[in-house]
């Protein structure tokens, strides 16, 4: 996985994809900030939906501990 | 009329046989189409440790469909999912509006079969030690 992102490339995020998308969870179970994440304003609000739904089905936890 | 693509992804209780989890899938598949809509991928990804339970439940048992239908298919389709004791969970997402059927039918086959990919290189790399100390 690159940890460099092209600002050019549009990233996409699946919300039943939980192994992808608990990089940009916190031990918590937050969702990263941007600022963290390095996202477009664009991909993060995507990143957020993606892990709200994947938070439904129970493949992310809502909070840990 | 209008014709959507919708991905509804259902959780039934884990200690269900193969045949019911069969049974089940076939009628899901039979509102699907008595309504006009087609299924176009059928993906079961089986038995799932819970990140949180659910109806007391740790493990689930994931399915997941992709399909086409009328904008009035979807609330069926959770009005009897809701009735189903054995399911416990389901989502369903659109994913395009007035959608070209077999269109969507092409790029369904083929974004279903780069997830399955992905999946099963990331389950692959689960498998094995990690390597440093990184996370």
């Amino acid at each position: 996985m690159s940890s460099t992102k092209n600002k050019d490339e549009e990233v996409h995020y699946d919300y039943k994809d939980a192994y992808s998308l608990r990089r940009f969870i916190s031990e918590r179970g937050k969702i990263m900030p941007r600022r963290m994440s390095r996202n477009t304003a664009k991909a993060q609000r995507e990143l957020a939906t993606a892990i709200k739904r994947a938070r439904i089905l129970a493949l992310l936890p809502h909070l840990a501990e | 009329m209008i014709y959507n693509e919708y991905e509804t992804t259902y959780i039934t209780v884990p200690e269900l046989g193969e045949d019911v989890q069969q049974q089940l899938l076939e009628k899901v598949g039979d509102i699907i189409k008595e309504n006009d809509g087609e299924v176009f991928v059928q993906d079961p990804w089986g038995r799932r440790r819970l990140a949180y339970p659910i109806n007391n439940h740790n493990h689930g048992y994931y399915v997941c469909l992709n399909y086409v239908g009328p904008s009035t298919l979807p609330a069926e389709l959770e009005r009897v999912m809701r009735l189903d004791d054995k399911i416990i969970r389901y989502l369903t997402v659109k994913l395009g509006y007035n959608i070209n059927t077999d269109n969507a039918r092409e790029e369904a086959t083929v974004r279903h079969q780069q997830w399955v990919e992905k999946r099963e290189a990331q389950a692959a790399s689960m498998d094995r030690p990690r390597r440093g100390g990184s996370r």
